[in-house]
Protein backbone atom coordinates (compact mmCIF):
# COMPACT_ATOMS: atom_id res chain seq x y z
CA UNK A 1 0.00 0.00 0.00
CA UNK A 2 1.45 3.35 -1.00
CA UNK A 3 1.38 6.47 1.16
CA UNK A 4 -1.27 8.02 -1.07
CA UNK A 5 -3.47 4.94 -0.81
CA UNK A 6 -3.09 4.86 2.93
CA UNK A 7 -3.94 8.54 3.25
CA UNK A 8 -6.96 8.18 0.99
CA UNK A 9 -8.13 5.15 2.94
CA UNK A 10 -8.03 6.89 6.33
CA UNK A 11 -9.51 10.10 4.98
CA UNK A 12 -12.43 8.24 3.44
CA UNK A 13 -13.03 6.01 6.41
CA UNK A 14 -13.08 8.85 8.94
CA UNK A 15 -15.54 11.02 7.04
CA UNK A 16 -19.03 11.56 8.46
CA UNK A 17 -19.24 8.68 10.92
CA UNK A 18 -22.41 7.96 12.85
CA UNK A 19 -21.55 8.51 16.48
CA UNK A 20 -24.59 8.23 18.74
CA UNK A 21 -25.19 10.87 21.40
CA UNK A 22 -24.25 9.87 24.94
CA UNK A 23 -26.28 11.48 27.71
CA UNK A 24 -23.45 10.92 30.20
CA UNK A 25 -21.17 13.16 28.14
CA UNK A 26 -23.71 15.98 28.26
CA UNK A 27 -23.94 15.54 32.03
CA UNK A 28 -20.17 16.07 32.18
CA UNK A 29 -20.53 19.14 29.99
CA UNK A 30 -23.32 20.46 32.15
CA UNK A 31 -21.26 20.15 35.32
CA UNK A 32 -18.45 21.94 33.52
CA UNK A 33 -20.79 24.76 32.55
CA UNK A 34 -21.94 25.12 36.12
CA UNK A 35 -18.40 26.06 37.16
CA UNK A 36 -18.23 29.61 35.79
CA UNK A 37 -14.63 30.22 36.84
CA UNK A 38 -13.43 27.09 35.04
CA UNK A 39 -11.56 28.02 31.91
CA UNK A 40 -10.98 25.87 28.90
CA UNK A 41 -7.93 23.64 28.65
CA UNK A 42 -7.29 24.28 32.30
CA UNK A 43 -6.53 27.89 31.58
CA UNK A 44 -8.63 30.18 33.65
CA UNK A 45 -9.52 33.27 31.69
CA UNK A 46 -11.28 36.24 33.04
CA UNK A 47 -12.99 36.47 29.68
CA UNK A 48 -15.79 34.33 31.00
CA UNK A 49 -16.74 36.93 33.54
CA UNK A 50 -18.85 39.78 32.32
CA UNK A 51 -17.33 43.16 33.27
CA UNK A 52 -20.65 44.96 33.23
CA UNK A 53 -21.86 44.11 36.76
CA UNK A 54 -18.61 45.47 38.18
CA UNK A 55 -18.80 48.61 36.07
CA UNK A 56 -22.42 49.06 37.11
CA UNK A 57 -21.38 48.68 40.74
CA UNK A 58 -18.72 51.29 40.19
CA UNK A 59 -21.24 53.70 38.73
CA UNK A 60 -23.57 53.13 41.67
CA UNK A 61 -20.69 53.78 44.05
CA UNK A 62 -19.88 57.03 42.28
CA UNK A 63 -23.53 58.05 42.33
CA UNK A 64 -23.76 57.24 46.02
CA UNK A 65 -20.75 59.41 46.78
CA UNK A 66 -22.27 62.27 44.80
CA UNK A 67 -25.55 62.01 46.66
CA UNK A 68 -23.71 61.85 49.92
CA UNK A 69 -21.79 64.98 48.98
CA UNK A 70 -24.61 67.23 47.93
CA UNK A 71 -27.48 66.07 50.07
CA UNK A 72 -25.89 64.13 52.86
CA UNK A 73 -24.06 66.81 54.79
CA UNK A 74 -26.97 69.06 55.83
CA UNK A 75 -28.99 66.09 57.02
CA UNK A 76 -26.05 64.85 58.91
CA UNK A 77 -25.54 68.17 60.63
CA UNK A 78 -29.18 68.70 61.51
CA UNK A 79 -29.30 65.15 62.78
CA UNK A 80 -26.61 65.95 65.28
CA UNK A 81 -28.46 69.02 66.36
CA UNK A 82 -31.71 67.18 66.81
CA UNK A 83 -29.95 64.69 68.97
CA UNK A 84 -28.24 67.29 71.13
CA UNK A 85 -30.76 70.03 71.50
CA UNK A 86 -33.50 68.28 73.53
CA UNK A 87 -31.10 67.63 76.36
CA UNK A 88 -30.76 71.36 76.90
CA UNK A 89 -33.50 73.09 78.84
CA UNK A 90 -32.70 76.35 77.22
CA UNK A 91 -33.10 74.99 73.78
CA UNK A 92 -36.83 74.99 73.23
CA UNK A 93 -36.83 74.78 69.50
CA UNK A 94 -34.71 72.16 67.83
CA UNK A 95 -33.01 73.70 64.93
CA UNK A 96 -34.26 71.20 62.47
CA UNK A 97 -37.80 72.20 63.23
CA UNK A 98 -37.68 75.63 61.81
CA UNK A 99 -35.45 77.74 63.95
CA UNK A 100 -35.22 80.97 62.14
CA UNK A 101 -31.62 81.82 62.64
CA UNK A 102 -29.24 81.28 59.78
CA UNK A 103 -25.61 80.57 59.56
CA UNK A 104 -23.83 83.32 57.82
CA UNK A 105 -20.27 82.45 57.20
CA UNK A 106 -19.39 85.76 55.75
CA UNK A 107 -18.99 88.46 58.33
CA UNK A 108 -19.65 90.96 55.60
CA UNK A 109 -22.88 89.42 54.46
CA UNK A 110 -25.74 91.83 54.23
CA UNK A 111 -28.60 89.66 55.45
CA UNK A 112 -30.47 91.47 58.23
CA UNK A 113 -30.64 89.69 61.56
CA UNK A 114 -34.07 88.62 62.58
CA UNK A 115 -34.22 87.09 65.83
CA UNK A 116 -34.95 87.41 69.56
CA UNK A 117 -32.13 85.22 70.66
CA UNK A 118 -29.29 86.08 72.86
CA UNK A 119 -26.79 86.34 70.10
CA UNK A 120 -29.21 88.10 67.86
CA UNK A 121 -29.19 91.04 70.21
CA UNK A 122 -25.49 90.87 70.47
CA UNK A 123 -25.25 90.64 66.77
CA UNK A 124 -27.19 93.85 66.36
CA UNK A 125 -24.91 95.61 68.82
CA UNK A 126 -21.83 94.26 67.16
CA UNK A 127 -23.20 95.24 63.81
CA UNK A 128 -22.79 98.84 64.62
CA UNK A 129 -19.28 98.35 65.87
CA UNK A 130 -18.30 96.39 62.86
CA UNK A 131 -19.97 98.77 60.55
CA UNK A 132 -18.19 101.69 62.09
CA UNK A 133 -14.89 99.86 61.93
CA UNK A 134 -15.30 98.66 58.38
CA UNK A 135 -17.15 101.59 57.01
CA UNK A 136 -20.61 100.11 56.93
CA UNK A 137 -22.34 97.30 55.21
CA UNK A 138 -22.07 94.67 57.92
CA UNK A 139 -25.45 93.76 59.24
CA UNK A 140 -24.69 90.96 61.61
CA UNK A 141 -23.29 87.58 61.13
CA UNK A 142 -25.59 85.22 62.95
CA UNK A 143 -29.02 84.71 61.70
CA UNK A 144 -30.81 81.76 60.36
CA UNK A 145 -31.25 78.10 60.97
CA UNK A 146 -28.78 75.32 60.74
CA UNK A 147 -31.19 73.08 58.91
CA UNK A 148 -31.06 75.50 56.06
CA UNK A 149 -27.35 75.11 55.93
CA UNK A 150 -26.27 74.07 52.51
CA UNK A 151 -22.94 73.83 50.83
CA UNK A 152 -22.52 77.51 50.14
CA UNK A 153 -21.93 78.72 46.66
CA UNK A 154 -18.41 79.70 45.81
CA UNK A 155 -19.25 83.41 45.59
CA UNK A 156 -20.50 83.46 49.19
CA UNK A 157 -17.26 82.03 50.47
CA UNK A 158 -15.17 85.13 50.48
CA UNK A 159 -13.20 84.68 53.61
CA UNK A 160 -11.53 87.28 55.74
CA UNK A 161 -7.93 87.62 54.71
CA UNK A 162 -6.46 86.91 58.14
CA UNK A 163 -7.27 84.30 60.76
CA UNK A 164 -10.87 84.94 61.59
CA UNK A 165 -12.29 85.08 65.04
CA UNK A 166 -15.77 86.34 64.56
CA UNK A 167 -17.06 88.83 67.10
CA UNK A 168 -19.88 86.48 67.90
CA UNK A 169 -17.54 83.69 68.80
CA UNK A 170 -15.40 85.97 70.89
CA UNK A 171 -18.44 86.95 72.86
CA UNK A 172 -19.59 83.38 73.09
CA UNK A 173 -16.38 82.43 74.73
CA UNK A 174 -16.75 85.29 77.23
CA UNK A 175 -20.33 84.74 78.26
CA UNK A 176 -20.51 81.85 80.74
CA UNK A 177 -24.21 81.15 80.06
CA UNK A 178 -23.47 80.48 76.49
CA UNK A 179 -22.95 76.80 76.14
CA UNK A 180 -21.77 75.32 72.91
CA UNK A 181 -23.83 72.29 72.03
CA UNK A 182 -21.39 71.05 69.50
CA UNK A 183 -18.42 72.15 67.55
CA UNK A 184 -17.59 70.54 64.30
CA UNK A 185 -14.31 70.96 62.52
CA UNK A 186 -14.51 70.73 58.80
CA UNK A 187 -11.35 70.62 56.73
CA UNK A 188 -11.42 72.94 53.81
CA UNK A 189 -9.69 72.67 50.52
CA UNK A 190 -8.94 76.34 50.72
CA UNK A 191 -6.44 75.68 53.48
CA UNK A 192 -8.71 76.84 56.28
CA UNK A 193 -10.57 75.01 58.98
CA UNK A 194 -14.20 75.76 59.55
CA UNK A 195 -15.75 75.38 62.99
CA UNK A 196 -19.50 75.30 63.30
CA UNK A 197 -20.74 76.18 66.77
CA UNK A 198 -24.26 75.65 67.99
CA UNK A 199 -25.37 77.42 71.13
CA UNK A 200 -28.77 77.31 72.81
CA UNK A 201 -30.89 80.38 73.17
CA UNK A 202 -31.76 81.72 76.60
CA UNK A 203 -35.24 81.62 78.22
CA UNK A 204 -37.06 80.03 75.39
CA UNK A 205 -35.31 81.89 72.71
CA UNK A 206 -34.14 80.11 69.64
CA UNK A 207 -30.89 78.22 69.32
CA UNK A 208 -28.40 79.74 67.05
CA UNK A 209 -25.42 78.54 65.16
CA UNK A 210 -22.47 80.28 63.72
CA UNK A 211 -19.28 79.36 62.07
CA UNK A 212 -15.71 80.33 62.40
CA UNK A 213 -12.90 79.83 59.99
CA UNK A 214 -9.27 79.90 60.86
CA UNK A 215 -6.22 79.52 58.75
CA UNK A 216 -4.68 76.12 59.01
CA UNK A 217 -1.00 76.86 59.01
CA UNK A 218 -0.17 73.33 58.03
CA UNK A 219 -2.12 73.67 54.83
CA UNK A 220 -1.29 77.14 53.69
CA UNK A 221 1.82 76.19 51.68
CA UNK A 222 1.75 74.97 48.09
CA UNK A 223 4.21 72.16 48.69
CA UNK A 224 1.81 69.44 49.57
CA UNK A 225 2.28 65.79 48.96
CA UNK A 226 -0.07 62.91 48.95
CA UNK A 227 0.23 59.23 48.28
CA UNK A 228 -2.60 57.01 47.08
CA UNK A 229 -3.13 53.30 47.10
CA UNK A 230 -4.89 52.57 43.84
CA UNK A 231 -6.96 49.69 42.52
CA UNK A 232 -8.50 49.90 39.08
CA UNK A 233 -10.75 47.48 37.23
CA UNK A 234 -10.63 48.12 33.51
CA UNK A 235 -11.43 46.75 30.08
CA UNK A 236 -9.12 46.68 27.09
CA UNK A 237 -9.93 46.24 23.44
CA UNK A 238 -9.29 47.50 19.96
CA UNK A 239 -12.98 48.07 19.44
CA UNK A 240 -15.82 48.29 21.94
CA UNK A 241 -17.54 45.20 20.57
CA UNK A 242 -14.40 43.14 21.16
CA UNK A 243 -14.39 43.58 24.93
CA UNK A 244 -14.15 40.12 26.42
CA UNK A 245 -12.93 40.36 29.97
CA UNK A 246 -11.96 42.46 32.90
CA UNK A 247 -8.42 43.55 33.61
CA UNK A 248 -7.12 45.21 36.72
CA UNK A 249 -4.36 47.36 38.09
CA UNK A 250 -3.00 47.89 41.56
CA UNK A 251 -0.31 50.28 42.67
CA UNK A 252 0.71 53.57 44.21
CA UNK A 253 0.46 57.18 43.08
CA UNK A 254 2.49 60.08 44.42
CA UNK A 255 1.03 63.56 44.08
CA UNK A 256 2.86 66.86 44.44
CA UNK A 257 1.01 70.18 44.36
CA UNK A 258 2.92 72.67 42.28
CA UNK A 259 0.06 75.17 42.61
CA UNK A 260 -2.95 75.14 44.94
CA UNK A 261 -5.11 73.58 42.26
CA UNK A 262 -2.52 71.91 40.11
CA UNK A 263 -0.56 68.81 40.95
CA UNK A 264 1.94 66.52 39.33
CA UNK A 265 1.23 62.81 39.66
CA UNK A 266 3.61 59.93 39.19
CA UNK A 267 2.72 56.33 39.86
CA UNK A 268 3.56 52.70 39.42
CA UNK A 269 0.86 50.13 38.81
CA UNK A 270 1.03 46.43 38.14
CA UNK A 271 -1.59 45.86 35.48
CA UNK A 272 -3.28 42.88 33.88
CA UNK A 273 -5.07 43.32 30.58
CA UNK A 274 -7.02 40.75 28.60
CA UNK A 275 -8.43 41.20 25.12
CA UNK A 276 -9.29 39.60 21.82
CA UNK A 277 -8.90 40.99 18.33
CA UNK A 278 -10.39 39.82 15.08
CA UNK A 279 -8.37 39.65 11.89
CA UNK A 280 -7.32 42.72 10.02
CA UNK A 281 -7.01 45.04 12.98
CA UNK A 282 -3.39 44.53 13.82
CA UNK A 283 -0.01 44.24 12.28
CA UNK A 284 0.04 40.51 12.93
CA UNK A 285 2.78 38.31 14.23
CA UNK A 286 2.71 36.05 11.20
CA UNK A 287 0.81 36.41 7.95
CA UNK A 288 -2.57 34.76 7.76
CA UNK A 289 -3.49 35.48 11.34
CA UNK A 290 -7.25 35.52 11.81
CA UNK A 291 -7.69 36.11 15.51
CA UNK A 292 -5.66 36.75 18.62
CA UNK A 293 -6.52 36.41 22.29
CA UNK A 294 -4.04 38.02 24.61
CA UNK A 295 -3.33 38.27 28.30
CA UNK A 296 -0.70 40.82 29.29
CA UNK A 297 0.89 41.61 32.60
CA UNK A 298 2.78 44.88 32.70
CA UNK A 299 4.10 47.74 34.75
CA UNK A 300 2.18 50.93 34.05
CA UNK A 301 4.12 54.06 34.99
CA UNK A 302 1.78 57.06 34.61
CA UNK A 303 2.94 60.67 34.74
CA UNK A 304 0.00 63.06 34.81
CA UNK A 305 -0.85 66.69 35.41
CA UNK A 306 -4.00 67.16 37.44
CA UNK A 307 -6.16 70.26 37.73
CA UNK A 308 -8.64 70.53 40.57
CA UNK A 309 -11.39 72.43 38.78
CA UNK A 310 -14.23 72.40 41.29
CA UNK A 311 -13.53 72.60 44.98
CA UNK A 312 -15.75 72.56 47.98
CA UNK A 313 -14.97 71.82 51.58
CA UNK A 314 -15.48 68.09 51.41
CA UNK A 315 -15.18 67.27 47.79
CA UNK A 316 -13.24 68.14 44.67
CA UNK A 317 -13.58 67.42 40.99
CA UNK A 318 -10.52 67.26 38.85
CA UNK A 319 -9.34 66.54 35.34
CA UNK A 320 -6.09 64.84 34.58
CA UNK A 321 -3.98 64.28 31.49
CA UNK A 322 -0.57 62.83 30.85
CA UNK A 323 1.28 59.83 29.57
CA UNK A 324 2.01 56.31 30.66
CA UNK A 325 4.94 54.03 30.05
CA UNK A 326 4.24 50.33 29.71
CA UNK A 327 6.95 47.87 30.64
CA UNK A 328 5.75 44.46 29.49
CA UNK A 329 6.31 41.75 32.10
CA UNK A 330 4.55 38.76 30.58
CA UNK A 331 2.48 38.28 27.46
CA UNK A 332 0.45 35.22 26.57
CA UNK A 333 -1.21 35.04 23.17
CA UNK A 334 -3.39 32.47 21.47
CA UNK A 335 -2.94 33.16 17.78
CA UNK A 336 -5.28 31.61 15.30
CA UNK A 337 -4.29 31.31 11.68
CA UNK A 338 -5.85 30.21 8.46
CA UNK A 339 -3.44 28.06 6.52
CA UNK A 340 -2.78 28.24 2.83
CA UNK A 341 -5.13 25.30 2.38
CA UNK A 342 -7.88 27.24 4.15
CA UNK A 343 -7.68 25.15 7.32
CA UNK A 344 -7.41 26.91 10.65
CA UNK A 345 -4.80 26.24 13.27
CA UNK A 346 -3.60 27.86 16.45
CA UNK A 347 -0.36 28.79 18.00
CA UNK A 348 0.41 29.91 21.52
CA UNK A 349 3.00 32.60 22.02
CA UNK A 350 4.50 33.50 25.38
CA UNK A 351 6.86 36.42 25.83
CA UNK A 352 8.53 37.33 29.09
CA UNK A 353 10.02 40.77 29.78
CA UNK A 354 9.22 41.98 26.29
CA UNK A 355 8.97 45.47 24.88
CA UNK A 356 9.05 48.75 26.75
CA UNK A 357 6.89 51.62 25.60
CA UNK A 358 8.17 54.81 27.18
CA UNK A 359 5.56 57.57 27.16
CA UNK A 360 3.69 55.58 24.55
CA UNK A 361 0.20 55.97 25.99
CA UNK A 362 -1.95 59.06 26.53
CA UNK A 363 -3.94 59.18 29.78
CA UNK A 364 -7.17 61.15 30.09
CA UNK A 365 -9.33 61.10 33.17
CA UNK A 366 -11.96 62.87 35.20
CA UNK A 367 -11.96 62.36 38.94
CA UNK A 368 -13.85 62.99 42.09
CA UNK A 369 -12.30 63.24 45.53
CA UNK A 370 -14.15 63.02 48.79
CA UNK A 371 -12.42 64.23 51.95
CA UNK A 372 -12.87 61.80 54.81
CA UNK A 373 -10.58 63.44 57.33
CA UNK A 374 -8.04 66.19 57.10
CA UNK A 375 -5.46 63.73 55.84
CA UNK A 376 -7.42 60.98 54.21
CA UNK A 377 -9.54 61.11 51.09
CA UNK A 378 -11.07 58.66 48.69
CA UNK A 379 -10.94 59.15 44.93
CA UNK A 380 -12.85 57.68 42.01
CA UNK A 381 -11.37 58.45 38.63
CA UNK A 382 -12.76 57.05 35.36
CA UNK A 383 -10.00 57.04 32.78
CA UNK A 384 -9.14 56.35 29.19
CA UNK A 385 -5.75 55.17 27.96
CA UNK A 386 -5.02 55.68 24.28
CA UNK A 387 -1.86 54.24 22.75
CA UNK A 388 0.38 56.29 20.51
CA UNK A 389 2.17 53.16 19.34
CA UNK A 390 1.55 49.42 19.07
CA UNK A 391 1.68 47.71 22.43
CA UNK A 392 3.41 44.44 23.23
CA UNK A 393 4.73 41.72 20.96
CA UNK A 394 1.63 41.87 18.79
CA UNK A 395 1.94 45.62 18.31
CA UNK A 396 -1.75 46.24 18.88
CA UNK A 397 -3.11 49.70 19.55
CA UNK A 398 -4.84 48.52 22.64
CA UNK A 399 -7.16 51.02 24.30
CA UNK A 400 -8.15 50.73 27.92
CA UNK A 401 -10.92 52.26 29.96
CA UNK A 402 -11.66 51.84 33.62
CA UNK A 403 -11.91 53.57 36.93
CA UNK A 404 -9.20 54.18 39.46
CA UNK A 405 -10.30 53.89 43.05
CA UNK A 406 -7.75 55.54 45.29
CA UNK A 407 -7.27 55.84 49.01
CA UNK A 408 -5.28 59.01 49.48
CA UNK A 409 -3.14 60.17 52.36
CA UNK A 410 -2.08 63.83 52.46
CA UNK A 411 0.84 65.31 54.30
CA UNK B 1 -26.15 18.58 3.76
CA UNK B 2 -24.56 21.29 5.90
CA UNK B 3 -25.81 21.18 9.48
CA UNK B 4 -26.71 24.56 10.95
CA UNK B 5 -28.10 25.45 14.33
CA UNK B 6 -31.30 27.47 14.31
CA UNK B 7 -31.17 31.12 15.27
CA UNK B 8 -33.32 30.32 18.32
CA UNK B 9 -30.75 27.82 19.56
CA UNK B 10 -27.90 30.23 18.88
CA UNK B 11 -29.61 33.09 20.70
CA UNK B 12 -30.55 30.88 23.62
CA UNK B 13 -27.06 29.41 23.90
CA UNK B 14 -25.63 32.90 23.72
CA UNK B 15 -27.76 33.91 26.70
CA UNK B 16 -26.66 30.84 28.62
CA UNK B 17 -29.96 29.00 28.26
CA UNK B 18 -29.09 25.45 29.30
CA UNK B 19 -31.75 23.82 27.14
CA UNK B 20 -30.50 25.57 24.00
CA UNK B 21 -26.93 24.65 24.92
CA UNK B 22 -27.99 21.04 25.24
CA UNK B 23 -29.73 21.10 21.87
CA UNK B 24 -26.62 22.54 20.24
CA UNK B 25 -24.49 19.94 22.02
CA UNK B 26 -26.75 17.11 20.86
CA UNK B 27 -26.82 18.38 17.29
CA UNK B 28 -23.04 18.59 16.92
CA UNK B 29 -21.96 15.89 19.34
CA UNK B 30 -21.32 13.28 16.65
CA UNK B 31 -19.42 15.67 14.42
CA UNK B 32 -17.32 16.92 17.32
CA UNK B 33 -16.52 13.44 18.56
CA UNK B 34 -15.42 12.38 15.08
CA UNK B 35 -12.75 15.09 15.22
CA UNK B 36 -11.71 14.61 18.83
CA UNK B 37 -11.46 10.81 18.69
CA UNK B 38 -8.75 11.09 16.05
CA UNK B 39 -6.56 13.35 18.18
CA UNK B 40 -6.81 11.47 21.45
CA UNK B 41 -5.83 8.06 22.76
CA UNK B 42 -9.08 7.13 24.48
CA UNK B 43 -12.77 7.92 24.29
CA UNK B 44 -12.62 9.60 27.72
CA UNK B 45 -9.88 11.90 26.52
CA UNK B 46 -11.91 12.69 23.43
CA UNK B 47 -14.92 13.66 25.54
CA UNK B 48 -12.68 15.92 27.63
CA UNK B 49 -11.40 17.72 24.52
CA UNK B 50 -14.89 17.87 23.04
CA UNK B 51 -16.30 19.46 26.16
CA UNK B 52 -13.43 21.96 26.27
CA UNK B 53 -14.28 22.79 22.68
CA UNK B 54 -17.97 23.21 23.45
CA UNK B 55 -17.04 25.44 26.37
CA UNK B 56 -15.21 27.70 23.92
CA UNK B 57 -18.23 27.61 21.65
CA UNK B 58 -20.57 28.68 24.43
CA UNK B 59 -18.22 31.41 25.64
CA UNK B 60 -17.61 32.80 22.16
CA UNK B 61 -20.86 32.11 20.37
CA UNK B 62 -21.44 35.84 19.94
CA UNK B 63 -18.42 35.86 17.64
CA UNK B 64 -19.89 33.24 15.35
CA UNK B 65 -21.16 34.68 12.09
CA UNK B 66 -24.52 32.95 11.36
CA UNK B 67 -23.94 33.50 7.65
CA UNK B 68 -20.93 31.21 7.66
CA UNK B 69 -20.70 27.47 8.22
CA UNK B 70 -21.07 26.43 11.84
CA UNK B 71 -19.24 23.14 11.34
CA UNK B 72 -16.22 24.93 9.88
CA UNK B 73 -16.12 27.28 12.86
CA UNK B 74 -16.68 24.43 15.29
CA UNK B 75 -14.05 22.25 13.61
CA UNK B 76 -11.55 25.08 13.86
CA UNK B 77 -12.22 25.36 17.59
CA UNK B 78 -11.91 21.60 18.07
CA UNK B 79 -8.62 21.39 16.19
CA UNK B 80 -7.21 24.27 18.21
CA UNK B 81 -8.40 22.65 21.41
CA UNK B 82 -6.88 19.34 20.35
CA UNK B 83 -3.56 21.05 19.61
CA UNK B 84 -3.62 22.72 23.01
CA UNK B 85 -4.35 19.32 24.50
CA UNK B 86 -1.37 17.93 22.59
CA UNK B 87 0.90 20.69 23.89
CA UNK B 88 -0.24 20.09 27.42
CA UNK B 89 0.44 16.37 27.22
CA UNK B 90 3.34 16.04 24.81
CA UNK B 91 6.02 16.53 27.49
CA UNK B 92 4.54 13.82 29.65
CA UNK B 93 4.22 11.49 26.67
CA UNK B 94 7.66 12.17 25.27
CA UNK B 95 9.35 9.29 27.06
CA UNK B 96 6.61 6.95 25.94
CA UNK B 97 6.96 7.99 22.32
CA UNK B 98 8.33 4.65 21.22
CA UNK B 99 6.25 2.67 23.61
CA UNK B 100 4.48 -0.05 21.65
CA UNK B 101 0.85 -0.34 22.61
CA UNK B 102 -1.03 -3.53 22.09
CA UNK B 103 -2.35 -3.43 18.53
CA UNK B 104 -6.11 -3.13 18.28
CA UNK B 105 -8.06 -6.29 17.51
CA UNK B 106 -9.63 -6.05 14.04
CA UNK B 107 -12.61 -8.22 13.28
CA UNK B 108 -12.30 -7.84 9.51
CA UNK B 109 -9.21 -8.63 7.51
CA UNK B 110 -10.41 -6.91 4.32
CA UNK B 111 -9.61 -3.19 4.54
CA UNK B 112 -12.92 -1.97 3.22
CA UNK B 113 -14.79 -4.02 5.78
CA UNK B 114 -13.11 -2.28 8.69
CA UNK B 115 -15.57 -0.30 10.77
CA UNK B 116 -15.13 3.29 11.81
CA UNK B 117 -14.35 2.19 15.35
CA UNK B 118 -11.60 -0.09 14.12
CA UNK B 119 -10.08 2.68 12.00
CA UNK B 120 -10.17 5.08 14.95
CA UNK B 121 -8.65 2.35 17.10
CA UNK B 122 -5.71 2.20 14.69
CA UNK B 123 -5.16 5.94 14.80
CA UNK B 124 -5.52 6.03 18.58
CA UNK B 125 -2.89 3.32 18.81
CA UNK B 126 -0.30 5.75 17.46
CA UNK B 127 1.90 7.66 19.89
CA UNK B 128 0.67 11.20 20.55
CA UNK B 129 3.24 13.00 18.40
CA UNK B 130 2.73 10.65 15.43
CA UNK B 131 -1.01 10.77 15.73
CA UNK B 132 -1.16 14.56 15.83
CA UNK B 133 1.07 15.04 12.78
CA UNK B 134 -0.80 12.31 10.88
CA UNK B 135 -4.14 14.00 11.56
CA UNK B 136 -2.93 17.47 10.67
CA UNK B 137 -1.26 16.36 7.47
CA UNK B 138 -3.47 13.60 6.14
CA UNK B 139 -6.94 14.53 7.38
CA UNK B 140 -6.75 18.33 7.79
CA UNK B 141 -4.42 18.99 4.88
CA UNK B 142 -1.75 21.14 6.52
CA UNK B 143 1.74 21.35 5.06
CA UNK B 144 4.80 20.26 7.01
CA UNK B 145 5.87 23.89 7.41
CA UNK B 146 2.50 24.76 8.89
CA UNK B 147 2.55 21.75 11.19
CA UNK B 148 6.03 22.69 12.36
CA UNK B 149 4.76 26.17 13.23
CA UNK B 150 1.67 24.86 14.96
CA UNK B 151 3.38 22.24 17.10
CA UNK B 152 6.63 24.14 17.65
CA UNK B 153 8.71 21.37 16.10
CA UNK B 154 11.10 21.35 13.17
CA UNK B 155 9.94 20.50 9.65
CA UNK B 156 12.22 17.47 9.79
CA UNK B 157 10.54 16.22 12.93
CA UNK B 158 7.12 16.71 11.36
CA UNK B 159 8.15 14.68 8.32
CA UNK B 160 9.76 12.02 10.45
CA UNK B 161 6.66 11.69 12.65
CA UNK B 162 4.45 11.36 9.60
CA UNK B 163 6.71 8.72 8.09
CA UNK B 164 6.66 6.69 11.32
CA UNK B 165 2.91 7.10 11.70
CA UNK B 166 2.31 5.78 8.20
CA UNK B 167 4.75 2.94 8.70
CA UNK B 168 3.05 1.92 11.89
CA UNK B 169 -0.41 2.04 10.38
CA UNK B 170 0.70 0.06 7.35
CA UNK B 171 2.27 -2.47 9.63
CA UNK B 172 -0.93 -2.84 11.62
CA UNK B 173 -3.08 -3.14 8.54
CA UNK B 174 -0.72 -5.58 6.79
CA UNK B 175 -0.33 -7.73 9.87
CA UNK B 176 -4.07 -7.83 10.29
CA UNK B 177 -4.49 -8.77 6.65
CA UNK B 178 -1.88 -11.56 6.92
CA UNK B 179 -3.37 -12.87 10.15
CA UNK B 180 -6.77 -12.90 8.47
CA UNK B 181 -5.39 -14.79 5.49
CA UNK B 182 -3.76 -17.31 7.84
CA UNK B 183 -7.05 -17.79 9.67
CA UNK B 184 -8.83 -18.45 6.40
CA UNK B 185 -6.23 -21.02 5.37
Amino acid sequence: MSDEELDEFFTRKTQNPEIPFQQADWELMKSKLEQPSQGVNGRSRTGGISPWPLLLGLMLLTGGILIWTYWGSPDHLSGEVAHSAPSQKDAPAPLNEGASSQVQENAHASTPSSGGGLLDGFSERKTGETASEKGGGHKGMISGSLDKYKEPAAHTRKMLPKPVHTPALSLASKIPDLETLFVRNLPSSSGKTEKIHLVPGRNGSKSVAFSERTEDKRRTGYKKFSVSLIVAPDVSALRIKDIVGLGNSVGLNLEYFILPHVSLNAGALYAFKTYRAEGGLYAGYLPGQSQVSGDCWMLDLPLNLRYYALNSDLSRWYVSAGTSSYLMVRELYDLEYTSSSGKPYARRLEVNHGKRHYFGIVNLSLGYERVLTEKIAIQVEPYLKLPLQGIGEEGLKLKSAGALIGFKYNW
Amino acid sequence: MEQKPTSTILKGASKGDRKCQELLYRQFYGYGMSVCLRYTATREEAVEVLNDGFMKVFLNIDHYDPESSFTTWFRRILINTSINHYKKNVKHNHKALDHIKDPPFLQHDALDELSYQEIIGLIQNLPLAYRTVFNLYVIEGFTHEEIAGILHISVGTAKSNLFRARAKLKNLLTRNHEEGATRHE
